[in-house]
């Protein structure tokens, strides 16, 4: 344990900024299923499986068979490497991508409250050669966080049936930042003295919300049997506003009045399905499938030399198996046995066109305390292939640490 | 134990350093990753010249009204300039007025110290024309208050300088001259001005506590005199004498001056230096900007779309040349003095003023000077308008126009230095960049400014490649 926690540290040291250096002018990278760290140690596999305490964004009905208070909270550490013609591009990054609170009310359903990161475009590259005159610096840093307040309860004649539904409100900034050196090339000898210390920014900042309406919404429906349960959702379409503003910039102090420009981004609806078969032994097998059909290709963040206006797109689908063994309950059980393993991959067509993801991932529940509380560590890896010249081919690799609090809020003591 | 250093040293430290090669960065990587999203590896300067530029106006402005002489003071004329001195005193004496006031042998005179460090200066060379011998002619006014007791000498403390100010420049008190002859044969000693016979009469008039508000003129002088201020060490002291030995000396509480033209003038084009509150306004015609713009980038300027901030390139620097003539200019240091650029800049809606940077094109400075000087024998003024420019070109949309401001700043000892800063070199010794007293000057920008300018301009453009 030591061990691990020592290695993480290293880890996260050693860190900057990216998830995937694809798709940055769009929206950037994606992370599904609402950035658990239980899921993604099943390889996203595992919404429908009622049994498991905390929140599903794709599906808000399993909340309603939560039985305790709990919390958690995702820390996600990825590093991705692009298969750039020569040389080689890497980089690191840590974000927190989720935080749920859900409190079950018993036969009044249950409610809870979230922050997700569901897109980032997080990224820093610098590149300083002095002898060819090529100084630039190129960050990124976009969030589309999502604050998601979800109510889902048990119907009361049946059950094993649930409903439950999640308001997703859009807040988050995206900023670009290129600093690029002097190129004096065409510039007669005599006149260079002037561009000395001479950085120009090219600055774009920007900030998120939904055109017309608060929130978009996810409507989902469990069924929750004795060996299978199964889930359906339906996630609203809705348009992402991007206003912003471009400017160039000597440093924060010395800029240009900036030009203020907005963009629309048509998001589609969202379709999701899952199913969850227990096998004996506390085993479980996950099977899920989500649907997005974009239809209009998102506009860049752009802003002039050759950067593309547009980013093409293409119906996003996720296909994702997993394998599930829940840790014994029983506190005097060995600590290897209540602990719980977790297996999976995925398929992934993403929103960019012409690029898939394939990854595979496994994941271990410790068990902390009594009552359930629990560190869940999934290690994911992949790449992430193009079939267009757009991209680079990627291969990443990516640590998440969630942790899972349980309490007892509102439950009787039981007797001693 | 052991097991756990076995981990750190041969699996967990080598997997570390194996993923932080394979997920790290090259320079070769990062260029092909910016150059295939679009994005450049620099910024491409270039170079636009926008010859034949005749300003649209010169506007020239002076202002005035008193300032303080606390500090510095100056009395005499400088050029077409005329400098009058005004002496605030409140003070009380009853035992000494009580037998003056009475005194056939009265007398007085008012004792300045000159401004030592100015004249002894070892950038100068005033002390080759010791001794200064002149007739001069001094012309009294004053505004005598009487009254009494210490109430009425504080009552006066609380008077603002800025409403003793206001109050200067309508001044209409009857004027006594005198004349009498200068000698000045060392810096260190006194300067004694005699007072007229008439300000005596009025002293005597003061039984307990008085206000004497004085204004000494020079007008027919060719010299100005620079001398110590109310609040240094060596403040100017009125001495009034009686019979047997009794004396009053009294120093004034604050000082001022007031600068104006000796002759009215109009359309004038000419800066003083002297740290004067003045300025001269010059108005480049926006089309001609626009249309060499225009002409280089093959785009329509200004811009106009969206909401009309051009962001497609940004001035890194801006000059203007300004053919310069200076046969009709005149200084007294025979220093050069740098001219303070300063551009009209829009903020938040608002025009403001702001201060330019300059920015040292060192080889130039070695060969030839600061090109931001005047009496310094060159033959063009390069003056940079950095800021005024990139704000011009970003907002050209609704902007008049192109205005920038200049103004005289202090002599300069190092005309040759690229520092423009004082600075300890390697020997030890200081080196002074500027000299720090003002000179005051005649300087016409008029035969300089008919002549057409040129503007410089280094430009940073997000175009791509077409």
């Amino acid at each position: 344990m030591k061990t691990l926690l020592f290695a993480l540290g290293c880890l996260f040291t050693v860190s900057s900024y990216a998830s995937s250096v694809m798709g940055l002018d769009a929206l950037g990278a994606e992370d599904v299923s609402g950035a658990s760290a239980a899921i993604a140690g099943s390889g996203y596999a595992g919404n429908a499986k009622a049994s498991e305490e905390g929140v599903s964004m794709m599906n808000p009905a399993r909340l309603a068979y939560n039985k305790n208070v709990s919390f958690s909270a995702n820390l996600s550490y990825q590093m991705v490497s692009a298969s750039v013609k020569n040389g080689s591009l890497g980089t690191q990054s840590i974000t927190i991508p989720s935080f749920y609170l859900a409190f079950p009310m018993g036969q009044f359903g249950a409610f809870s409250l979230g922050l997700w990161q569901h897109y980032s475009s997080n990224i820093k590259l610098e590149l300083s050669d002095s002898l060819n005159s090529q100084q630039a610096t190129l960050e990124y840093q976009g969030s589309i966080f999502e604050f998601t307040p979800s109510y889902a309860i048990k119907l009361p004649f049946w059950h094993r049936l649930s409903v439950g539904g999640t308001a997703h409100f859009v807040m988050g900034n995206n900023k670009r930042l290129l600093t690029l050196g002097p190129d004096n090339s065409a510039v007669a000898e005599e006149d260079s003295w002037a561009t000395n210390n001479s950085d120009v920014t090219d600055a774009v900042n920007g900030s998120w919300s939904i055109l017309n309406h608060l929130a978009y919404y996810t409507l989902a429906a469990q069924y929750r049997g004795k060996t299978a349960s199964i889930f359906f959702s339906y996630t609203t379409a809705y348009t992402l506003v991007n206003d912003m503003e471009y400017q160039l910039q000597m440093s924060q102090l010395d800029t240009l009045a900036p030009t203020k420009l907005s963009r629309q981004i048509d998001v589609p609806i969202t379709l999701a399905t899952g199913v969850s078969y227990r096998l004996p032994k506390r085993q479980f097998v996950m099977f899920d499938f989500m649907w997005k059909p974009w239809k209009n290709d998102i506009p860049n963040v752009a802003g002039s030399w050759d950067l593309p206006n547009e980013t093409l797109v293409e119906s996003e689908f996720l296909i994702s198996v997993g394998y599930q063994r829940d840790g014994s309950t029983i506190f005097y059980d060995s600590f290897i046995s209540r602990m719980t393993y977790r297996a999976g991959a995925w398929y992934k067509n993403g929103y960019l066109k012409d690029v898939s993801e394939v990854g595979g991932s496994i994941g271990l529940g410790f068990p902390l305390g009594k009552r359930g509380t629990t560190i869940d560590l999934a290690i994911q890896g992949g790449v992430r292939s193009s079939k267009s010249d757009a991209y680079f081919d990627e291969t990443f690799i990516g640590v998440k640490i969630g942790l899972m609090g349980i309490g007892a809020w509102g439950n009787q003591r039981s007797g001693m | 134990m052991k097991k756990t250093m076995f981990l750190y040293l041969f699996v967990l430290i080598p997997l570390l350093g194996i993923m932080a090669c394979v997920f790290d960065s090259d320079n070769e990587g990062v260029g092909s990753f910016l150059d295939h999203e679009g994005l450049p590896l620099n910024y491409k300067v270039e170079t636009l010249t926008i010859e034949g530029i005749e300003p649209s106006s010169v506007k020239s402005y002076f202002d005035d009204y008193p300032y303080s002489a606390n500090g510095r003071a100056v009395l005499g004329t400088s050029f077409d300039l005329n400098h009058d001195l005004f002496l605030d005193f409140a003070f009380r004496n009853e035992n000494f007025f009580s037998e003056f006031s009475s005194d056939d042998s009265a007398s007085g005179q008012l004792e300045f110290y000159l401004l030592k460090e100015f004249y002894t200066s070892e950038s100068l060379t005033f002390d080759d024309s010791l001794p200064i011998k002149e007739n001069l002619t001094l012309s009294y006014s004053w505004v005598l208050s009487t009254g009494s007791g210490n109430r009425f000498v504080d009552s006066i403390a609380g008077i603002t300088n800025s409403s003793w100010y206001s109050k200067l420049d309508s001044w209409e008190e009857a004027v006594f001259d005198t004349v009498f002859s200068l000698n000045i044969v060392s810096y260190d000693s006194l300067v004694i001005f005699p007072i007229p016979k008439d300000l005596i009469q009025a002293m005597k008039k003061v039984g307990d506590a008085c206000r004497l508000q004085l204004k000494i003129s020079a007008k027919e002088t060719s010299n100005l005199y620079r001398l110590n201020g109310a609040s240094t060490p060596f403040r100017p002291v009125l001495l009034l004498k009686g019979s047997n030995n009794t004396y009053s000396s009294n120093s004034p509480f604050r000082m001022a001056a007031k600068s104006s033209y000796i002759n009215e003038v109009s359309d004038s084009q000419v800066l003083h230096g002297g740290g004067l509150r003045e300025s001269l306004i010059v108005e480049l015609p926006k089309e001609k900007i626009m249309t060499a713009l225009s002409e280089f980038y093959g785009d329509e300027f200004p811009f106009t779309e969206g909401d009309s901030m051009d962001v497609r390139q940004m001035v890194v620097l801006a000059e203007v040349k300004i053919p310069l003539q200076e046969g009709t200019s005149k200084n007294t240091l025979n220093k050069p003095i740098q001219m303070v650029v300063a551009s009209m800049i829009d903020s938040l809606g608002e025009e403001s003023r702001k201060m330019e940077a300059y920015k040292i094109n060192s080889d130039l400075v070695k060969a030839e000077g600061h090109p931001n000087m005047i009496f310094n024998e060159l033959d063009t003024l390069s003056l940079q308008v950095t800021y005024g420019l990139r704000d011009f070109i970003n907002k050209a949309s609704d902007k008049e126009d192109f205005r920038f401001m200049v103004r005289l700043g202090y002599p300069v000892l190092q005309p040759n230095d690229p520092a423009y800063t004082d600075y300890i070199n390697t020997e030890g010794d200081s080196i002074y960049f500027f000299f720090s007293h003002f000179d005051y000057v005649y300087y016409d920008l008029a035969p300089s400014l008919e002549k057409p300018m040129t503007l410089k301009l280094w430009l940073a453009t997000k175009r791509g490649e077409e």
